[in-house]
């Protein structure tokens, strides 16, 4: 046993005042009787029968000494040890991660990881080095080998929910070398996942029973005729089964509801036909509330700033023409190559040789060109041969293409470029930024080569393009809370803010490269504003929850992974906590609450005797 | 003392009792009854035959001259009872919310008259600091007044030692003593018993207690201080204590009694918050004092 505050041993010295004050108290009221002859008899009759009577005569004196030396106990706070007395250190590793928002046993799990964590941090004893890290997408050491335990509480308190991903998993390497840098080390970790403690010493506290949950985890529009049919999937992640009433919404506007029963585990996916398409965004929304809300909500952006307008000057290329075609947020303007270009275009595609002077504005794509010119060096024909695909944003998912060019002029690339097909390690073609422009070069004739009729060329056509113009299917609109929202900035933005769906702005610096925004801990509707002279260009970003937190899924997976752990490497004992159970192994008891109950007791009990001794 | 003991009330109520009331001591002994004794007196009882030895003056000779055989007329004997009665005048019977002392003299007035209204004759005593104060012997009802005075001309002072005061008391033929008093005395009382039976003393003994005294409204640190000796004694009041108490005060009052038994008197004790009519009427005829 140790005193917390060994201090509170000075009101001790209240004792000999106590008892002065007792003696001096000792006033007897007094009352004149005919005759003491009986009183002289019963005294003498008691004191032969019961020694202890002056003692007891005295019971209150020695009660009221106890109360006053419990309490003085009491403000010493002693501290009885437990089991794990030899721990020094304790490392607290709390989950903040999206699935803590859900509903535990008596609120929501990350409360009651507060709280759990609060009855640890305060039944350790005073000495005790305590670290506390919160573990969501990035695991974050909020406190280090710290002693103190307000400051401890406080930043207990300010761990924030985040509605992101993470596996708290991520923070093992950390744990692990935070421990290895002291003797004897206590892990606890409060999170809802089953987890592998592998070699660190501790254990996990579970936290309340899963409560039935349906998420929904994918929403998409896509244009027809008759407005937007939009697709939404939803999952029950509940062990029974259960209804679910869909709500769709174009902005704030109901525009339909959908009722679904779906069994335990059952994924379905609604369909909602004629959507109108004028809206900014759509939201999918379940009525019902369950375990966890955050993931009742699902947000798409369906309309996006308006249409790209690409020039295409070519003498006549039906491949390009038809895969071009097939872009159907892109309005295409042809013209020939001797024609002067006086409009501005989002891209200009130049099809062969091109006359004219280079656009200063909008990106560029060249394709076989004749000369060199500002952006690159055109070297001597030479046979072509089987062309391989570099790895780059625009080759993504045409790993298996297998073409062959039979004349190219290679180019010399540039220092801002990368390759996207080389032939015998000269680049065939490659793609890049300079100034805020972004040029793509092919160096060959779609008409000498095979590529246009394989299947990945509408596909690499569709990527180029998309990678050119910045069209909404490459730029992300669809994050999850937690992630980074990368930030592109347009070359003439000043300013750029960004909107939370609570409406606060702030403010990113334009200066490029943009760091991306990361306080996307709430779900919703951002809007990234640049702006550009008096203009503001708006575009909205949906953030919805991430689908791995919304139920027992992750649970499963993660305790396959335990056991896979346990079989690799067979001695991690440490692990088994069951749901629901306590903190084994706490520190210890502070004994400030049982002796103040004491004293209570003790102060009942006196008063008890007292009305006893002195009824009259 | 502070109230008057012989007021109206008194008067009234002595009137009413002794119409109601008529001492019935033990084996006519009272006066003004007629005793089985046969002597010499005015009532005619009965005649026998002299035999050698009787008093020839009682001798009837008109009889003799009759029926030529000597006679004794016999008389009924007219014996008056000497009542004595032993007040204690200690200062603890001065005590208590309806004093004690008061009561204990307006028994003693109560007895007087009933005696005196039986043409008994009347001893008054008062008992303090181990001497005695006797009264002149009343007789007559006249003698009412002045035995009342002399009852209230005493005061109650110092302590008592019933033993020794009573044995200063020369008693000289039979008759009734009776002794009130708290008996919270230092002296032996089976001594007094013993002494007033030899005396060929009827005994009765008659306890006067207040209510503090009966039931203690006592409570936490006292200290308690003797009327009498003025000796101190602090006290942590506790049910055990105030029930010792009772069971001393039960323990003497039993003792007494059987000690008076034994010598065929009685014993009872009175509150001096009673009323006098349940004291005659109850207590006094319950123990055959009427």
């Amino acid at each position: 046993m140790r005193l917390i505050s060994p201090n509170g041993l000075w009101f001790l010295t209240l004792i000999p005042v106590f008892v002065l004050m007792y003696i001096l108290k000792q006033r007897y009221e007094e009352r004149q009787v005919s005759s003491l002859y009986l009183w002289h008899q019963v005294i003498m009759e008691l004191d032969a029968t019961s020694p202890f009577q002056r003692l007891k005569r005295n019971l209150l004196f020695f009660l009221q000494l106890l109360i006053l030396l419990l309490c003085i106990f009491a403000l010493a706070r002693p501290f009885l040890w437990w089991k794990n007395n030899n721990y020094e250190n304790i490392v607290m590793v709390v989950d903040n991660s999206g699935s803590m928002s859900a509903l535990g046993g008596s609120g929501k799990k990350l409360d009651e990881a507060r709280i759990k964590a609060e009855e640890l941090i305060n039944s350790l004893s005073s000495g005790t080095r305590m670290t506390l890290i919160s573990a969501a997408r990035n695991v974050k050491v909020e406190i280090s080998g710290s002693t103190d335990k307000k400051e401890l509480l406080n930043s207990l308190k300010d761990i924030e929910p985040t509605n992101s991903a993470g596996s708290i998993e991520d923070a093992y390497s950390l744990v692990k070398a935070i421990c290895d840098q002291y003797e004897s080390c206590k892990v606890v970790y409060f999170t809802d996942h089953q987890l592998d403690m592998k070699d660190l010493n501790g254990e996990v506290v579970e936290l309340g029973p899963e409560r039935p949950n349906v998420s929904l985890d994918y929403i998409a529009g896509t244009k027809t005729g008759n407005g937007l049919k939009v697709m939404v999937r939803m999952t029950n992640h509940g062990a029974e089964s259960t209804d679910a009433e869909l709500c769709l919404y174009g902005e704030e506007k109901l525009i339909s509801i959908k009722n679904e029963v779906l069994k335990s585990g059952e994924t379905k996916t609604v369909y909602f036909d004629n959507v109108p398409d004028d809206n900014k965004y759509i939201y999918g929304e379940l009525s019902k509330e369950d375990g966890l809300l955050e993931d009742n909500r699902i947000y798409s952006v369906t309309k996006q700033k308006e249409v790209k307008k690409v020039l295409l000057s070519t003498q006549q290329n039906i491949f390009l023409e038809k895969a071009l075609n097939t872009l159907k947020d892109i309005e295409l303007f042809k013209t020939l190559p001797d024609e002067q270009i006086n409009e501005e275009f989002d891209l200009y595609i130049f099809d062969g040789g091109y006359e004219g002077k280079l656009p200063e504005k909008g990106n560029i794509l060249f394709l076989n060109p004749q000369q060199s010119n500002s952006f690159f060096k055109v070297e001597e024909e030479l046979t072509g041969n089987r062309g391989s695909v570099a790895a780059h944003a625009v080759t993504k998912y045409m790993n298996n293409s297998d073409f062959v060019i039979s004349s190219f002029n290679p180019i010399e690339m540039p220092y801002w470029a990368s390759p996207l097909i080389k032939i015998d390690d000269k680049n065939a073609a490659f793609a890049g930024e300079i100034k805020g422009q972004k040029v793509a070069v092919l160096g060959f004739d779609l008409h000498n080569s095979d590529f246009p009729l394989t299947l990945e060329f509408p596909i690499f056509i569709n990527n180029l393009i998309s990678y050119l113009i910045d069209r909404d299917t490459m730029a992300n609109n669809q994050y999850n809370s937690g992630e980074d929202i990368d930030i592109t900035p347009l070359p003439e933005a000043e300013k750029i803010f960004v909107k939370d769906p609570e409406g606060k702005r702030t403010e990113l610096g334009s200066q490029y490269p943009v760091k991306p925004y990361d306080k996307t801990f709430s779900t919703g509707i951002y809007e990234i504003i640049q702006k550009v002279g008096d203009k503001e260009i708006e575009r909205a970003i949906a953030v919805n929850f991430p689908v791995s937190e919304s139920g027992s899924s992750n649970i499963d997976s993660s305790v396959n992974k335990a056991e896979d752990g346990k079989e690799a490497d067979g001695v991690t004992e440490n692990t088994g906590s069951k749901p629901g159970s306590m903190l084994k192994n706490s520190g210890g008891i502070n004994l400030l609450n049982i002796l103040l109950f004491a004293a209570l007791l003790a102060i009942i009990l006196e008063w008890v005797v007292y009305t006893r001794q002195y009824r009259t | 003392m502070k109230e008057k003991v012989f007021d109206e009330n008194f008067y009234r109520k002595l009137e009413s009792i002794s119409i109601k009331a008529r001492m019935t001591l033990t084996d006519g002994a009272a006066g003004g009854r007629k005793s089985k004794a046969k002597g010499s007196s005015v009532e005619f009882s009965d005649f026998r035959e002299y035999t050698p030895g009787d008093d020839f003056r009682r001798i009837d000779w008109n009889a003799y001259g009759r029926f030529d055989k000597l006679f004794l007329r016999l008389f009924m004997e007219e014996r008056e009872a000497l009542l004595n009665i032993f007040c204690d005048c200690s200062k603890s019977m001065d005590f208590g919310e309806k004093s004690k002392a008061a009561m204990a003299l307006r028994i003693t007035g109560i007895l007087t008259y009933l005696a005196l209204n039986n043409l008994d004759r009347v001893c008054l005593n008062r008992l303090q600091e181990g001497t005695v104060v006797t009264s002149s012997s009343y007789m007559g009802k006249s003698s009412f007044q002045k035995a009342l005075q002399f009852l209230e001309s005493g005061s109650f002072m110092g302590n008592t030692n019933l033993a020794e005061s009573i044995k200063r008391k020369e008693l000289k033929s039979r008759g009734i003593s009776v002794v009130i008093s708290d008996f919270f005395t230092t002296g032996s009382i089976d001594e007094v018993i013993k002494y007033l039976a030899f005396k060929k003393q009827q005994i009765i003994l008659i306890q006067v207690l207040c209510e503090d005294e009966l039931d203690p409204r006592l409570g936490g640190q006292v200290r308690l201080v003797d009327s009498e000796t003025e000796a101190e004694m602090n006290l942590t009041i506790t049910p055990k204590l105030l029930k010792a108490y009772e069971a001393k005060l039960r323990g003497l009052q039993t003792g007494i009694k059987a000690s008076a038994k034994k010598y065929g008197g009685v014993f009872f004790h009175i509150s001096s918050s009673d009323s006098l009519e349940k004291i005659v009427f109850e207590d006094f005829a319950r123990e055959g004092l009427l």
